[in-house]
Protein backbone atom coordinates (compact mmCIF):
# COMPACT_ATOMS: atom_id res chain seq x y z
CA UNK A 1 0.00 0.00 0.00
CA UNK A 2 1.14 3.33 -0.68
CA UNK A 3 0.75 6.92 1.05
CA UNK A 4 -2.45 8.79 0.31
CA UNK A 5 -2.00 12.40 0.05
CA UNK A 6 -5.40 14.29 0.85
CA UNK A 7 -4.04 17.35 -0.62
CA UNK A 8 -2.58 17.04 -3.77
CA UNK A 9 -2.32 20.71 -4.60
CA UNK A 10 -0.80 21.65 -0.76
CA UNK A 11 2.07 23.39 -2.28
CA UNK A 12 0.05 26.12 -4.38
CA UNK A 13 -1.83 26.81 -0.94
CA UNK A 14 0.83 27.83 1.12
CA UNK A 15 3.76 29.19 1.77
CA UNK A 16 7.02 27.05 1.34
CA UNK A 17 9.26 26.63 3.96
CA UNK A 18 11.80 28.47 2.23
CA UNK A 19 9.30 31.55 2.30
CA UNK A 20 8.78 31.13 6.21
CA UNK A 21 12.18 31.25 6.85
CA UNK A 22 12.57 34.39 5.21
CA UNK A 23 9.60 35.60 6.66
CA UNK A 24 11.08 34.76 10.06
CA UNK A 25 14.82 35.53 10.35
CA UNK A 26 14.72 35.53 13.97
CA UNK A 27 13.75 31.89 14.20
CA UNK A 28 15.71 28.92 13.46
CA UNK A 29 15.91 26.91 10.24
CA UNK A 30 16.27 23.90 13.21
CA UNK A 31 12.76 24.69 14.83
CA UNK A 32 10.96 25.43 11.35
CA UNK A 33 12.00 22.31 9.67
CA UNK A 34 10.99 20.62 12.83
CA UNK A 35 7.64 22.44 13.34
CA UNK A 36 7.11 21.30 9.19
CA UNK A 37 8.41 17.52 9.95
CA UNK A 38 5.35 17.06 12.75
CA UNK A 39 3.08 18.63 10.85
CA UNK A 40 3.86 16.90 7.40
CA UNK A 41 5.48 14.13 8.60
CA UNK A 42 8.21 11.88 6.92
CA UNK A 43 9.38 8.81 5.25
CA UNK A 44 12.49 6.63 4.90
CA UNK A 45 14.04 6.27 1.93
CA UNK A 46 15.45 2.72 1.04
CA UNK A 47 18.97 4.14 1.74
CA UNK A 48 17.60 5.82 4.83
CA UNK A 49 15.97 2.05 6.24
CA UNK A 50 19.30 -0.10 5.29
CA UNK A 51 20.45 2.57 7.98
CA UNK A 52 18.74 1.38 10.88
CA UNK A 53 20.31 -0.95 12.99
CA UNK A 54 18.23 -2.37 15.57
CA UNK A 55 21.33 -3.18 17.83
CA UNK A 56 22.20 0.74 18.02
CA UNK A 57 18.95 2.71 16.68
CA UNK A 58 15.48 3.33 18.75
CA UNK A 59 12.92 1.40 17.31
CA UNK A 60 9.96 -0.54 18.31
CA UNK A 61 8.60 2.50 20.87
CA UNK A 62 5.18 1.96 22.37
CA UNK A 63 2.90 4.63 22.81
CA UNK A 64 -0.85 5.79 24.32
CA UNK A 65 -1.34 5.63 20.08
CA UNK A 66 -0.11 2.02 19.69
CA UNK A 67 2.77 0.19 18.72
CA UNK A 68 6.13 1.13 16.30
CA UNK A 69 7.82 -1.66 14.72
CA UNK A 70 11.72 -2.16 13.28
CA UNK A 71 11.14 -0.75 10.03
CA UNK A 72 11.10 2.80 11.35
CA UNK A 73 13.15 5.11 13.65
CA UNK A 74 11.28 6.48 16.90
CA UNK A 75 12.95 10.18 15.71
CA UNK A 76 15.91 12.02 14.79
CA UNK A 77 18.01 14.16 16.46
CA UNK A 78 19.75 17.58 14.05
CA UNK A 79 22.73 18.95 14.86
CA UNK A 80 22.10 21.52 17.55
CA UNK A 81 20.54 18.72 19.91
CA UNK A 82 16.48 19.51 18.07
CA UNK A 83 14.52 16.60 18.66
CA UNK A 84 12.18 14.97 16.06
CA UNK A 85 9.42 13.53 18.28
CA UNK A 86 6.78 13.02 15.74
CA UNK A 87 6.45 12.18 11.99
CA UNK A 88 7.39 9.07 11.04
CA UNK A 89 4.68 7.99 8.41
CA UNK A 90 3.74 4.43 7.88
CA UNK A 91 3.99 2.86 4.38
CA UNK A 92 -0.64 3.25 4.38
CA UNK A 93 -1.03 6.34 5.90
CA UNK A 94 -3.42 8.70 5.11
CA UNK A 95 -2.01 12.06 5.37
CA UNK A 96 -2.46 16.06 4.40
CA UNK A 97 0.80 16.92 2.90
CA UNK A 98 3.52 15.14 1.09
CA UNK A 99 6.04 14.04 3.44
CA UNK A 100 9.89 14.74 4.22
CA UNK A 101 11.93 11.89 2.56
CA UNK A 102 14.81 11.29 5.29
CA UNK A 103 17.84 10.39 2.75
CA UNK A 104 21.31 8.94 2.54
CA UNK A 105 23.52 11.64 0.72
CA UNK A 106 26.78 11.19 -1.34
CA UNK A 107 28.78 11.32 2.25
CA UNK A 108 26.90 9.11 3.74
CA UNK A 109 25.02 10.98 5.68
CA UNK A 110 21.02 10.72 7.00
CA UNK A 111 19.54 14.12 5.92
CA UNK A 112 15.82 15.54 5.35
CA UNK A 113 15.27 16.23 1.83
CA UNK A 114 12.16 17.88 -0.05
CA UNK A 115 11.91 17.84 -4.02
CA UNK A 116 15.23 16.47 -3.85
CA UNK A 117 16.76 20.04 -1.71
CA UNK A 118 18.54 19.32 1.32
CA UNK A 119 17.37 21.24 4.15
CA UNK A 120 19.68 19.55 7.06
CA UNK A 121 21.47 16.28 8.51
CA UNK A 122 20.27 14.05 11.23
CA UNK A 123 20.97 11.26 13.10
CA UNK A 124 18.62 8.55 14.38
CA UNK A 125 18.13 8.57 17.97
CA UNK A 126 19.40 5.97 19.69
CA UNK A 127 18.12 2.61 21.96
CA UNK A 128 18.87 3.05 25.64
CA UNK A 129 20.62 0.55 27.38
CA UNK A 130 17.62 -0.96 29.48
CA UNK A 131 15.62 -1.33 26.58
CA UNK A 132 15.59 -5.35 25.04
CA UNK A 133 15.60 -6.82 28.87
CA UNK A 134 13.27 -8.28 30.38
CA UNK A 135 11.60 -7.08 34.75
CA UNK A 136 11.78 -9.85 36.91
CA UNK A 137 8.21 -10.49 36.67
CA UNK A 138 9.03 -11.32 32.40
CA UNK A 139 7.53 -7.90 30.98
CA UNK A 140 9.59 -6.31 27.89
CA UNK A 141 10.93 -3.39 29.58
CA UNK A 142 10.28 -1.41 26.26
CA UNK A 143 6.90 -2.36 27.10
CA UNK A 144 7.02 -0.88 30.23
CA UNK A 145 8.86 3.10 29.75
CA UNK A 146 10.17 4.83 26.55
CA UNK A 147 12.68 7.28 25.66
CA UNK A 148 12.36 10.94 23.91
CA UNK A 149 15.50 12.70 24.03
CA UNK A 150 16.70 12.54 27.42
CA UNK A 151 13.55 11.84 29.42
CA UNK A 152 12.39 8.13 30.31
CA UNK A 153 8.95 8.09 30.23
CA UNK A 154 5.43 5.67 30.96
CA UNK A 155 2.43 5.77 30.20
CA UNK A 156 0.99 4.12 33.06
CA UNK A 157 -2.43 3.50 32.00
CA UNK A 158 -3.47 3.13 28.22
CA UNK A 159 -7.44 3.45 28.22
CA UNK A 160 -9.49 6.37 28.56
CA UNK A 161 -12.02 6.55 30.49
CA UNK A 162 -13.70 9.48 28.18
CA UNK A 163 -13.98 7.14 25.75
CA UNK A 164 -16.91 5.25 28.00
CA UNK A 165 -19.90 7.48 27.74
CA UNK A 166 -20.13 8.26 23.48
CA UNK A 167 -19.27 11.49 22.27
CA UNK A 168 -16.95 12.02 25.59
CA UNK A 169 -13.29 11.76 23.73
CA UNK A 170 -11.94 14.48 22.26
CA UNK A 171 -12.00 14.58 18.84
CA UNK A 172 -8.58 15.17 17.96
CA UNK A 173 -7.48 12.04 20.46
CA UNK A 174 -6.26 8.79 18.70
CA UNK A 175 -5.32 7.76 22.32
CA UNK A 176 -8.85 6.83 22.79
CA UNK A 177 -9.61 4.43 19.76
CA UNK A 178 -6.27 2.79 20.43
CA UNK A 179 -6.99 2.69 24.12
CA UNK A 180 -10.99 1.24 23.15
CA UNK A 181 -9.08 -1.60 20.82
CA UNK A 182 -6.21 -2.97 23.56
CA UNK A 183 -9.27 -2.91 26.13
CA UNK A 184 -11.23 -5.05 23.86
CA UNK A 185 -8.25 -7.24 23.29
CA UNK A 186 -7.85 -8.10 26.80
CA UNK A 187 -4.53 -6.57 26.57
CA UNK A 188 -2.43 -5.49 29.71
CA UNK A 189 -3.84 -1.93 30.14
CA UNK A 190 -1.82 -1.05 33.17
CA UNK A 191 2.28 -0.58 34.05
CA UNK A 192 3.04 -2.35 37.01
CA UNK A 193 4.95 -0.30 39.56
CA UNK A 194 7.07 -2.75 40.43
CA UNK A 195 8.05 -2.97 36.37
CA UNK A 196 8.66 0.49 36.47
CA UNK A 197 10.65 0.76 39.45
CA UNK A 198 13.02 -2.32 38.05
CA UNK A 199 12.59 -0.69 34.46
CA UNK A 200 14.00 2.60 36.04
CA UNK A 201 16.52 1.25 37.97
CA UNK A 202 18.16 -0.38 35.18
CA UNK A 203 17.88 2.51 32.65
CA UNK A 204 19.20 4.57 35.14
CA UNK A 205 22.59 2.42 34.81
CA UNK A 206 23.34 4.40 31.66
CA UNK A 207 24.97 7.55 33.38
CA UNK A 208 24.29 10.74 31.48
CA UNK A 209 21.80 9.44 29.54
CA UNK A 210 18.18 10.83 31.33
CA UNK A 211 17.22 14.35 32.63
CA UNK A 212 14.02 13.82 33.54
CA UNK A 213 11.15 11.15 34.46
CA UNK A 214 8.02 11.41 32.64
CA UNK A 215 4.90 9.74 33.79
CA UNK A 216 1.29 10.17 31.88
CA UNK A 217 -2.12 8.40 31.73
CA UNK A 218 -5.42 8.05 29.76
CA UNK A 219 -8.03 9.57 32.16
CA UNK A 220 -9.71 8.07 35.55
CA UNK A 221 -12.87 9.20 36.05
CA UNK A 222 -13.73 7.28 38.95
CA UNK A 223 -13.29 7.32 43.08
CA UNK A 224 -14.57 8.53 46.08
CA UNK A 225 -14.16 12.23 44.21
CA UNK A 226 -13.35 12.72 40.72
CA UNK A 227 -9.99 11.31 39.22
CA UNK A 228 -9.13 9.65 42.55
CA UNK A 229 -8.54 6.69 40.36
CA UNK A 230 -6.17 8.75 38.23
CA UNK A 231 -4.36 9.87 41.41
CA UNK A 232 -3.76 6.88 43.11
CA UNK A 233 -2.64 5.13 39.92
CA UNK A 234 -0.30 7.86 39.73
CA UNK A 235 0.34 7.92 43.16
CA UNK A 236 1.03 3.93 43.31
CA UNK A 237 3.83 4.52 40.77
CA UNK A 238 5.93 7.59 41.90
CA UNK A 239 5.99 6.08 45.75
CA UNK A 240 7.79 3.00 44.77
CA UNK A 241 10.08 5.32 42.67
CA UNK A 242 10.49 7.96 45.27
CA UNK A 243 12.50 4.96 47.03
CA UNK A 244 14.90 5.04 43.86
CA UNK A 245 16.24 8.57 44.76
CA UNK A 246 17.68 10.92 47.57
CA UNK A 247 17.04 14.35 46.61
CA UNK A 248 13.54 15.56 45.93
CA UNK A 249 11.25 16.82 44.19
CA UNK A 250 12.20 14.13 41.75
CA UNK A 251 13.77 15.05 38.47
CA UNK A 252 10.26 14.17 36.94
CA UNK A 253 7.41 15.39 35.31
CA UNK A 254 3.71 14.25 35.70
CA UNK A 255 0.88 14.69 33.08
CA UNK A 256 -2.60 14.11 34.59
CA UNK A 257 -6.32 15.22 34.05
CA UNK A 258 -6.11 18.38 36.01
CA UNK A 259 -6.97 17.31 39.75
CA UNK A 260 -7.97 19.64 42.28
CA UNK A 261 -5.81 21.45 44.70
CA UNK A 262 -5.73 18.61 47.57
CA UNK A 263 -5.14 15.56 44.98
CA UNK A 264 -2.42 17.82 43.97
CA UNK A 265 -1.22 18.54 47.26
CA UNK A 266 -0.71 14.48 47.88
CA UNK A 267 0.90 14.27 44.55
CA UNK A 268 3.29 16.84 45.55
CA UNK A 269 4.01 15.55 49.18
CA UNK A 270 3.20 11.43 48.77
CA UNK A 271 4.33 10.93 45.11
CA UNK A 272 7.44 13.56 45.50
CA UNK A 273 6.66 15.74 42.35
CA UNK A 274 7.65 19.17 41.78
CA UNK A 275 6.28 19.86 38.33
CA UNK A 276 2.78 19.38 37.02
CA UNK A 277 1.21 19.21 33.76
CA UNK A 278 -2.47 19.01 33.00
CA UNK A 279 -3.30 19.56 29.25
CA UNK A 280 -6.30 21.98 28.41
CA UNK A 281 -5.41 21.44 24.73
CA UNK A 282 -7.80 24.57 23.30
CA UNK A 283 -7.47 27.85 24.50
CA UNK A 284 -10.77 29.12 24.06
CA UNK A 285 -14.10 28.12 25.86
CA UNK A 286 -16.21 27.68 23.23
CA UNK A 287 -14.16 25.91 21.06
CA UNK A 288 -13.02 23.71 24.03
CA UNK A 289 -16.71 22.85 25.15
CA UNK A 290 -16.97 21.17 21.40
CA UNK A 291 -13.49 19.63 21.02
CA UNK A 292 -13.19 18.37 24.47
CA UNK A 293 -16.76 17.58 25.48
CA UNK A 294 -16.06 15.12 27.91
CA UNK A 295 -13.21 17.38 29.85
CA UNK A 296 -15.67 20.29 29.46
CA UNK A 297 -18.97 18.62 31.30
CA UNK A 298 -16.28 16.80 34.15
CA UNK A 299 -14.27 19.67 34.72
CA UNK A 300 -15.22 22.11 32.41
CA UNK A 301 -12.51 25.39 30.86
CA UNK A 302 -12.66 27.71 33.43
CA UNK A 303 -12.71 24.56 36.04
CA UNK A 304 -9.29 23.63 34.36
CA UNK A 305 -8.23 26.86 34.52
CA UNK A 306 -8.74 27.17 37.99
CA UNK A 307 -7.31 24.07 38.62
CA UNK A 308 -4.06 24.84 36.94
CA UNK A 309 -3.96 28.23 38.64
CA UNK A 310 -4.62 26.07 42.34
CA UNK A 311 -1.63 23.84 41.03
CA UNK A 312 0.76 26.87 40.89
CA UNK A 313 -0.32 27.92 44.19
CA UNK A 314 0.96 24.05 45.35
CA UNK A 315 4.46 23.90 43.07
CA UNK A 316 4.72 27.21 42.30
CA UNK A 317 5.56 29.80 39.78
CA UNK A 318 6.58 28.14 36.48
CA UNK A 319 6.71 24.69 37.49
CA UNK A 320 2.71 24.25 36.12
CA UNK A 321 2.63 23.67 32.09
CA UNK A 322 -0.77 23.04 29.90
CA UNK A 323 -0.08 21.98 26.28
CA UNK A 324 -1.96 23.07 23.67
CA UNK A 325 -2.47 21.74 20.42
CA UNK A 326 -1.95 24.06 17.89
CA UNK A 327 -4.46 24.99 15.04
CA UNK A 328 -7.65 23.17 16.38
CA UNK A 329 -8.28 26.81 17.11
CA UNK A 330 -9.19 26.82 13.32
CA UNK A 331 -11.18 23.39 13.21
CA UNK A 332 -14.31 23.79 11.06
CA UNK A 333 -17.48 24.77 11.59
CA UNK A 334 -16.61 26.43 15.06
CA UNK A 335 -13.41 27.41 14.57
CA UNK A 336 -11.89 31.16 14.27
CA UNK A 337 -11.81 31.55 9.98
CA UNK A 338 -8.76 32.93 9.51
CA UNK A 339 -5.30 32.10 10.91
CA UNK A 340 -5.08 35.80 11.94
CA UNK A 341 -7.94 35.53 13.77
CA UNK A 342 -7.07 32.26 15.93
CA UNK A 343 -3.41 33.25 16.74
CA UNK A 344 -4.73 36.66 17.92
CA UNK A 345 -7.33 34.37 20.36
CA UNK A 346 -5.10 31.90 21.21
CA UNK A 347 -1.86 34.10 22.53
CA UNK A 348 -4.49 36.54 24.45
CA UNK A 349 -5.25 33.75 26.24
CA UNK A 350 -1.97 31.92 26.73
CA UNK A 351 -0.75 35.39 27.99
CA UNK A 352 -3.71 35.54 30.96
CA UNK A 353 -2.42 31.75 31.85
CA UNK A 354 1.31 33.20 31.91
CA UNK A 355 0.71 36.21 33.96
CA UNK A 356 -0.61 33.66 36.67
CA UNK A 357 2.90 31.65 36.60
CA UNK A 358 1.27 28.93 34.25
CA UNK A 359 3.37 27.74 31.26
CA UNK A 360 1.50 27.20 27.93
CA UNK A 361 3.56 25.44 25.57
CA UNK A 362 2.68 24.31 21.85
CA UNK A 363 2.23 20.92 19.30
CA UNK A 364 1.88 20.46 16.12
CA UNK A 365 -1.63 18.85 15.26
CA UNK A 366 -1.26 15.79 13.22
CA UNK A 367 -4.37 14.99 11.76
CA UNK A 368 -5.10 11.32 12.25
CA UNK A 369 -7.38 9.44 10.41
CA UNK A 370 -8.73 7.62 13.61
CA UNK A 371 -10.10 10.27 15.05
CA UNK A 372 -13.22 12.11 14.77
CA UNK A 373 -11.31 14.72 13.36
CA UNK A 374 -10.03 13.19 10.69
CA UNK A 375 -11.27 15.78 7.79
CA UNK A 376 -10.01 18.72 9.46
CA UNK A 377 -6.60 20.93 7.55
CA UNK A 378 -4.46 21.37 10.02
CA UNK A 379 -2.90 25.13 9.60
CA UNK A 380 0.06 26.59 7.57
CA UNK A 381 4.27 26.37 8.42
CA UNK A 382 3.33 29.92 9.16
CA UNK A 383 0.89 29.84 11.62
CA UNK A 384 2.35 27.21 13.74
CA UNK A 385 5.98 29.29 13.54
CA UNK A 386 4.13 32.48 14.67
CA UNK A 387 2.34 30.46 17.81
CA UNK A 388 5.87 29.35 19.10
CA UNK A 389 7.42 32.36 18.53
CA UNK A 390 4.53 34.15 20.64
CA UNK A 391 4.52 31.66 23.22
CA UNK A 392 7.82 31.87 23.55
CA UNK A 393 7.68 35.39 24.03
CA UNK A 394 5.16 35.03 26.70
CA UNK A 395 7.51 32.78 29.02
CA UNK A 396 10.16 35.36 28.50
CA UNK A 397 8.01 38.48 29.28
CA UNK A 398 6.75 36.54 32.35
CA UNK A 399 10.06 34.99 33.39
CA UNK A 400 8.88 31.49 33.57
CA UNK A 401 11.95 29.45 32.55
CA UNK A 402 10.81 26.42 30.48
CA UNK A 403 13.57 23.38 32.22
CA UNK A 404 10.68 20.28 31.85
CA UNK A 405 8.89 20.69 28.04
CA UNK A 406 11.90 21.78 26.55
CA UNK A 407 14.01 20.71 24.04
CA UNK A 408 15.99 18.04 25.61
CA UNK A 409 13.16 16.52 27.93
CA UNK A 410 10.29 16.64 25.99
CA UNK A 411 11.39 17.89 22.58
CA UNK A 412 7.55 17.46 21.49
CA UNK A 413 6.69 21.53 21.40
CA UNK A 414 8.67 24.42 19.50
CA UNK A 415 8.19 26.89 21.93
CA UNK A 416 10.37 24.80 24.28
CA UNK A 417 12.98 25.15 21.70
CA UNK A 418 12.76 28.79 21.11
CA UNK A 419 13.36 28.57 24.60
CA UNK A 420 16.59 28.03 24.75
CA UNK A 421 17.70 31.04 24.38
CA UNK A 422 15.51 32.99 26.45
CA UNK A 423 16.17 31.00 29.60
CA UNK A 424 16.84 33.01 32.09
CA UNK A 425 19.44 32.79 35.11
CA UNK A 426 21.94 35.16 37.09
CA UNK A 427 23.75 32.20 39.12
CA UNK A 428 26.53 33.74 40.78
CA UNK A 429 25.21 37.66 39.96
CA UNK A 430 27.55 39.86 42.80
CA UNK A 431 26.94 43.12 41.86
CA UNK B 1 37.25 26.95 8.05
CA UNK B 2 40.45 27.91 9.69
CA UNK B 3 42.97 25.19 10.28
CA UNK B 4 44.56 24.77 13.70
CA UNK B 5 48.11 23.65 13.54
CA UNK B 6 50.07 21.06 16.00
CA UNK B 7 50.96 23.52 18.40
CA UNK B 8 47.90 25.09 18.81
CA UNK B 9 46.54 22.03 19.06
CA UNK B 10 48.56 21.01 22.28
CA UNK B 11 48.11 24.41 23.34
CA UNK B 12 43.94 23.67 24.07
CA UNK B 13 44.68 20.72 24.97
CA UNK B 14 47.33 21.53 27.40
CA UNK B 15 45.98 21.90 31.15
CA UNK B 16 48.15 24.30 32.05
CA UNK B 17 46.62 26.47 29.29
CA UNK B 18 43.73 28.92 30.37
CA UNK B 19 40.90 29.03 28.18
CA UNK B 20 38.42 31.52 27.83
CA UNK B 21 35.28 31.45 26.20
CA UNK B 22 33.47 34.84 24.83
CA UNK B 23 30.08 34.74 23.39
CA UNK B 24 27.22 37.10 22.15
CA UNK B 25 23.40 36.73 23.07
CA UNK B 26 20.61 37.73 20.85
CA UNK B 27 20.52 41.31 22.52
CA UNK B 28 23.98 41.66 21.47
CA UNK B 29 24.94 41.47 25.60
CA UNK B 30 28.63 40.16 25.75
CA UNK B 31 29.46 37.56 28.25
CA UNK B 32 32.93 35.52 28.92
CA UNK B 33 33.71 32.41 31.16
CA UNK B 34 36.79 30.06 31.75
CA UNK B 35 36.26 27.14 30.50
CA UNK B 36 38.04 24.00 32.37
CA UNK B 37 39.07 22.28 29.15
CA UNK B 38 38.41 21.76 25.58
CA UNK B 39 39.81 20.13 22.61
CA UNK B 40 40.07 19.76 19.09
CA UNK B 41 38.26 16.59 17.22
CA UNK B 42 39.46 14.66 14.38
CA UNK B 43 38.51 16.83 11.69
CA UNK B 44 40.26 19.75 13.25
CA UNK B 45 37.06 21.47 15.03
CA UNK B 46 36.91 22.68 18.47
CA UNK B 47 35.29 20.85 21.39
CA UNK B 48 33.67 22.69 23.86
CA UNK B 49 32.25 20.70 27.25
CA UNK B 50 29.62 22.93 28.70
CA UNK B 51 28.50 21.86 32.30
CA UNK B 52 25.49 23.70 33.15
CA UNK B 53 21.86 24.06 31.56
CA UNK B 54 21.63 27.35 32.68
CA UNK B 55 24.74 28.99 31.89
CA UNK B 56 24.93 32.27 29.54
CA UNK B 57 27.61 30.07 27.40
CA UNK B 58 25.03 27.87 26.90
CA UNK B 59 22.48 30.03 25.25
CA UNK B 60 24.90 31.93 23.61
CA UNK B 61 26.35 29.24 22.18
CA UNK B 62 22.99 27.61 20.96
CA UNK B 63 22.02 31.30 19.38
CA UNK B 64 25.54 31.23 17.28
CA UNK B 65 24.76 28.22 16.18
CA UNK B 66 21.41 29.06 15.21
CA UNK B 67 22.01 32.03 13.55
CA UNK B 68 25.90 31.62 12.48
CA UNK B 69 27.46 34.12 14.59
CA UNK B 70 30.43 33.70 15.79
CA UNK B 71 32.42 32.90 19.54
CA UNK B 72 35.84 33.34 20.36
CA UNK B 73 38.35 30.96 22.61
CA UNK B 74 41.25 32.45 24.18
CA UNK B 75 44.15 31.03 25.01
CA UNK B 76 46.72 31.86 27.06
CA UNK B 77 49.76 29.06 27.51
CA UNK B 78 52.11 28.93 30.70
CA UNK B 79 54.41 30.79 29.02
CA UNK B 80 52.35 33.67 28.15
CA UNK B 81 51.47 33.25 24.70
CA UNK B 82 48.04 34.39 23.84
CA UNK B 83 45.56 32.94 20.64
CA UNK B 84 42.52 33.63 19.66
CA UNK B 85 40.01 30.95 17.87
CA UNK B 86 36.74 32.49 16.60
CA UNK B 87 34.29 29.96 15.34
CA UNK B 88 30.53 29.17 14.75
CA UNK B 89 29.20 26.31 16.54
CA UNK B 90 28.16 23.30 14.38
CA UNK B 91 26.57 20.35 16.76
CA UNK B 92 26.01 20.66 19.98
CA UNK B 93 26.31 16.85 21.31
CA UNK B 94 23.44 16.52 23.99
CA UNK B 95 23.01 12.47 23.68
CA UNK B 96 24.64 9.27 22.50
CA UNK B 97 28.35 7.55 23.43
CA UNK B 98 30.26 10.35 23.25
CA UNK B 99 27.98 12.44 25.79
CA UNK B 100 28.09 9.51 27.98
CA UNK B 101 31.80 8.72 27.95
CA UNK B 102 32.13 12.43 28.73
CA UNK B 103 30.20 12.64 31.02
CA UNK B 104 30.95 9.07 33.29
CA UNK B 105 34.73 11.18 32.82
CA UNK B 106 34.04 13.90 34.88
CA UNK B 107 31.43 12.53 37.59
CA UNK B 108 34.43 10.15 38.08
CA UNK B 109 36.60 13.29 38.65
CA UNK B 110 34.16 14.57 40.36
CA UNK B 111 30.09 13.19 41.52
CA UNK B 112 28.79 16.63 41.12
CA UNK B 113 29.60 17.39 37.92
CA UNK B 114 27.26 17.80 35.20
CA UNK B 115 27.46 18.08 31.04
CA UNK B 116 24.77 19.78 29.01
CA UNK B 117 26.71 19.48 26.34
CA UNK B 118 29.58 18.65 23.94
CA UNK B 119 29.50 21.31 21.27
CA UNK B 120 31.77 21.27 18.46
CA UNK B 121 32.84 25.15 16.88
CA UNK B 122 34.20 25.48 13.00
CA UNK B 123 37.12 27.52 13.26
CA UNK B 124 36.59 30.46 11.52
CA UNK B 125 39.77 32.69 12.38
CA UNK B 126 43.02 32.03 14.42
CA UNK B 127 45.03 35.30 15.91
CA UNK B 128 48.06 35.15 17.75
CA UNK B 129 47.37 37.68 20.44
CA UNK B 130 50.03 37.74 22.35
CA UNK B 131 51.41 41.32 23.04
CA UNK B 132 54.71 41.26 22.25
CA UNK B 133 53.74 39.92 19.04
CA UNK B 134 51.08 42.25 17.92
CA UNK B 135 53.58 45.19 18.85
CA UNK B 136 55.99 43.95 16.84
CA UNK B 137 53.62 43.52 14.00
CA UNK B 138 51.93 46.95 14.61
CA UNK B 139 55.44 48.88 14.17
CA UNK B 140 56.16 46.71 10.96
CA UNK B 141 52.52 47.66 9.64
CA UNK B 142 51.96 51.09 10.78
CA UNK B 143 55.36 52.88 11.50
CA UNK B 144 53.81 56.10 12.25
CA UNK B 145 52.02 54.91 15.28
CA UNK B 146 52.77 54.92 18.83
CA UNK B 147 54.49 57.41 21.20
CA UNK B 148 56.97 59.87 19.56
CA UNK B 149 59.13 59.94 22.46
CA UNK B 150 60.29 56.26 21.45
CA UNK B 151 61.72 57.27 18.32
CA UNK B 152 63.64 60.92 20.28
CA UNK B 153 67.35 60.46 20.36
CA UNK B 154 68.04 63.70 22.12
S1 LIG C 1 -8.42 13.26 27.81
FE1 LIG C 1 -8.97 13.60 25.69
S2 LIG C 1 -6.97 13.68 24.63
FE2 LIG C 1 -6.60 12.74 26.60
S3 LIG C 1 -6.75 10.56 26.22
FE3 LIG C 1 -8.75 11.23 26.90
S4 LIG C 1 -9.89 11.68 25.07
FE4 LIG C 1 -7.74 11.57 24.51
Amino acid sequence: MAIQIKIPDWREREDSIEKVIEHHPDVPIFTILKTDLHRRGYVLSAAARAKIDVNIHHTNGIHLTGESDSTTVEGLVLRDGTLVCNGCVSDDEVVLRDPYLIDVDENDRIVITDQGRIYEEAEFWRKPDYYDKVTSKGTPMWKVANVRGKRIDSELNKYCEFWDTPGDGCKYCGIGVYGVQEKKCGHQLRVDPDDLAETLQEALKQKGRFLQFNATQGSLLGGAKLLDDELELCLDSLVRIKKLFSRFPLKASLVTTALDGQQLERLRDEGGIGIYTANIEVLNKELFQWICPGKARHIGYDGWKGRLEEAVSIFGKGNVYTDIIGGLELATPHGFKTEDEALESVLKEADLLSQKGIQVVDFVWRVYQNTIFKNQVSPSLDYYVRLSQGISALHDAYGLNNYSRDYARSGNQPSGDLDRIRRRSELGKIG
Amino acid sequence: MAKLDEKLIALIGSKNTILTLSTVDAKGEVSSTVLPEAGVDEEGRLVLYEQLETSQATRDLTYALWFGKKVALTLLSEIGESFVIKGIPYRDIIVGPAFEEKYRELTAADPESELAGIWIVDPTDIYEDTLTVRRRLEREQFPELGHLDKDFIG
